[in-house]
């Protein structure tokens, strides 16, 4: 364990580690402030920029987008109540409020000291529980991999939007992406149109940079969203000691509340934001106070939503199930340089889960300097309308899309999934169940299949292993849980009337 | 009830009902080399077919159960071109970059584009546009070595 440690050390705190995870948060903090621009669309349309360099420095510059992308969203939430990224929508409500009366500065500061403790709470779990879970995933065999994947794709199905319908049509639409090619079992053909640039599949990152990137683009020039230009000015960042203090017990509440929100496939940053800001309130002395400017809101919020980036790894790189669209991105990123998530990569490179779990830290710290330091110059760069914002990330898309085969053909798939997430999103159809759908859709047809072929087609398989019917259990437990907790919570005369 | 036809489950129902059955039609014509019908390339390919058929169907008919209607809402007709035209210049990008080369066709794109998004600030956007390509050119050709067509001016 030692040497590997030794080993990954040796490259997160390599001079072009630190610079590649410096540029990362950097970059995903500027990405991140832009009103509009989600910590996914981030991830997605930088992805490209990772081709050239070796898989551990690739990874860690993606991190380092993931985390400064969560806290950049803050900026902009603050300064004018728009917030950067979903998961910064909770923070606008006291933030805001803070910044019209000139405290806006110390709402980023607590914001940046928040996020850090969040996602270096995370890092903790991470750390702790990944190994511990990956050992028990490696006894998994092809049905409790089915039984996984169900439950991920079903929870994103029925979390990610407020009708189950059309998370199931984009969770299909998803899977049927993802078989396009030859079949992995039988070698067959399926809907490639004799194209050979489609027989070995859709390569999943121009999927995921036009779902993202070109399709929120289109949905803004719709929106007529393009003319917007916002300015303000800061001053003080840091809080007093004393104001640190009183804060320890939200950060560690919503610190534990962010890490679990993260870990369960289908919530993500904002449901996490939102209940730290809750239970924040419902905690508080004075709880009327807060959306009228506390830091209390500000720091419940952004500690909860950056916890979610360490939380959502557990179950990506243990058992290969994204929990959310970001991580489906983020793992898309890990196997275009030909990592594959999963328990197996603790036992094959337990160097590279090393190196994930430091440069995570690193990250952190490079994301709390530059929240700090940077904030003023965040403040002047969401003053750059969104007009000719628009034009360079549709560039980005597109030179972006090329870089991944050098072909025409993977434009042409970003632009039409482009399209396709631009009518998606005129259509409320959630295209975070899509992308897992891509993402998850081989190994769910892989290991069911396999399942069927090892019970000789039949379902009982599923639920006379222990491990697949613990998993389909805890996944009828996930569903009905809002419905037995509104059960329980009823006084028994009431049930019996 | 002509407004059911503006809906936007109706609508969104429609296209993939028709899709599902297209699915499950070209899922029937994958060859079976197979004999169990769950080992045949065609199984998942179905269960998708279905899968979305039922979907399908059931937003087809969420407006009649609900007796309320969502109205799809598109932008009006300046709105509606400027969209067209801005998915047109990307086209237009991706079609002339072989002739007019990375550098040439990426600074006209997001002139033509900002110009399209009524950019006031015109220097402001000349300059960001000139500093945009530089960047990119330096990340993806001379670091990465993606070989973008060198076009008209040869690099």
């Amino acid at each position: 364990m030692l040497e590997h440690l030794v080993a990954a050390a040796g490259s997160v705190f390599s001079p072009l580690g630190l610079l590649l995870m410096f540029l990362g948060s950097l970059i995903g903090t500027i990405v991140g402030a832009l009103p509009g621009l989600t910590a996914t669309m981030a991830v997605a349309i930088l992805l490209p920029i990772t081709f050239g360099v070796p898989v551990d420095l690739a990874i860690m510059l993606m991190l380092g987008i993931y985390c400064g992308a969560m806290n950049g969203g803050t900026v902009s939430a603050v300064l004018v109540n728009v917030p950067g990224t979903p998961a910064a929508i909770m923070t606008g409500l006291d933030g805001y409020a803070m910044a019209q009366r000139g405290e806006g500065g110390k709402a980023i500061g607590i914001a940046a000291i928040g996020s850090f403790y969040g996602g270096i709470f995370s890092n903790i779990i991470l750390i702790i529980f990944a190994p511990i879970l990956a050992a028990v995933a490696l006894k998994f065999a092809a049905p409790e991999y089915f039984a996984l994947a169900f439950f991920g794709l079903v929870s994103i199905a029925t979390s990610t939007t407020k009708s189950p319908v059309k998370g199931a049509v984009s969770v299909f639409l998803g899977l049927l992406i993802s078989v396009i090619g030859l079949d992995p079992v039988t070698g067959v053909d399926r809907f490639s149109f004799d194209n050979p640039e489609m027989m070995s599949g859709l390569n999943f990152v121009p999927v995921m940079i036009g779902l993202y990137g070109l399709g929120e683009v289109l949905m803004q020039v719709h929106q007529s969203e393009y003319g917007r230009k916002i300015t303000q000015q800061i001053k003080g960042l840091l809080p007093t000691w004393q104001e640190l203090k009183g804060l320890h017990g939200i950060f560690l509440r919503s610190s534990v509340i962010g890490t679990i929100i993260g870990a369960l496939p289908g919530e993500g940053a904002t449901i996490a934001a939102f209940m730290a800001y809750t239970d924040a309130r419902q905690n508080s002395k004075h709880p009327e106070k807060f959306g009228t400017g506390v830091i209390e809101g500000v720091a419940s919020c952004e500690t909860a939503n950056n916890a979610v980036t360490g939380g959502s790894l557990i179950p990506t790189l243990t058992l290969g199930i994204p929990g959310s669209g970001t991580m489906a991105v983020m793992m898309g990123a890990f196997m275009m340089h030909n990592v594959i998530p999963g328990p197996m990569l603790f036992k094959e490179q337990p160097e590279l889960v090393y190196s994930i779990f430091m440069s995570l830290a690193v990250n952190n710290v490079f994301m709390l300097i530059i929240g700090l330091a940077g904030a003023r110059v965040f403040a002047r760069m969401i003053s750059i309308p969104m007009n000719m914002l628009l034009p360079i990330i549709t560039a980005l898309c597109i030179v972006g899309s090329f870089a991944v085969t050098n072909t025409y053909f993977s434009v042409l798939t970003m632009i039409v999934f482009g399209i396709l997430g631009y009518l998606m999103r005129v259509f409320e159809f959630p295209t975070a169940p899509m992308v897992i759908g891509v993402v998850l859709g081989p190994l769910a047809e892989v290991s069911l299949r396999r399942s069927l072929l090892m019970s000789h087609g039949s379902l009982a398989i599923f639920f006379t292993r222990p491990g697949s019917l613990a998993i389909f259990l805890l996944t009828a437990i996930y569903f009905s849980w809002p419905f037995l907790k509104r059960l329980l919570a009823r006084k028994p005369d009431e049930v019996v009337a | 009830m002509t407004s059911i036809y503006r809906d936007k489950n109706f609508l969104s129902g429609a296209a993939i009902f028709i899709l599902s059955i297209f699915l499950y039609k070209g899922s029937e014509a994958i060859p079976a080399t197979e004999k169990l019908l769950l080992m045949r390339a065609s199984f998942f390919p179905l269960v998708i077919s279905i899968g979305l058929f039922i979907c399908g169907v059931t937003l087809l008919t969420l407006p009649f159960i609900r007796k309320k209607v969502d109205l799809l809402s598109l932008p009006g007709g300046k709105d509606m071109l400027v969209l067209l035209i801005f998915i047109a210049f990307i086209y237009l990008y991706i079609y002339t970059m072989e002739f007019l080369g990375f550098i040439l066709g990426t600074l006209l794109y997001l002139l033509l584009s900002m110009l399209l998004l009524c950019v006031k600030n015109k220097i402001q956007g000349l300059l960001l546009a000139l500093g945009v390509t530089v960047v990119i050119y330096f990340i993806f050709v001379t670091f990465l070595k993606v070989p973008f067509p060198a076009g008209l001016l040869g690099f």
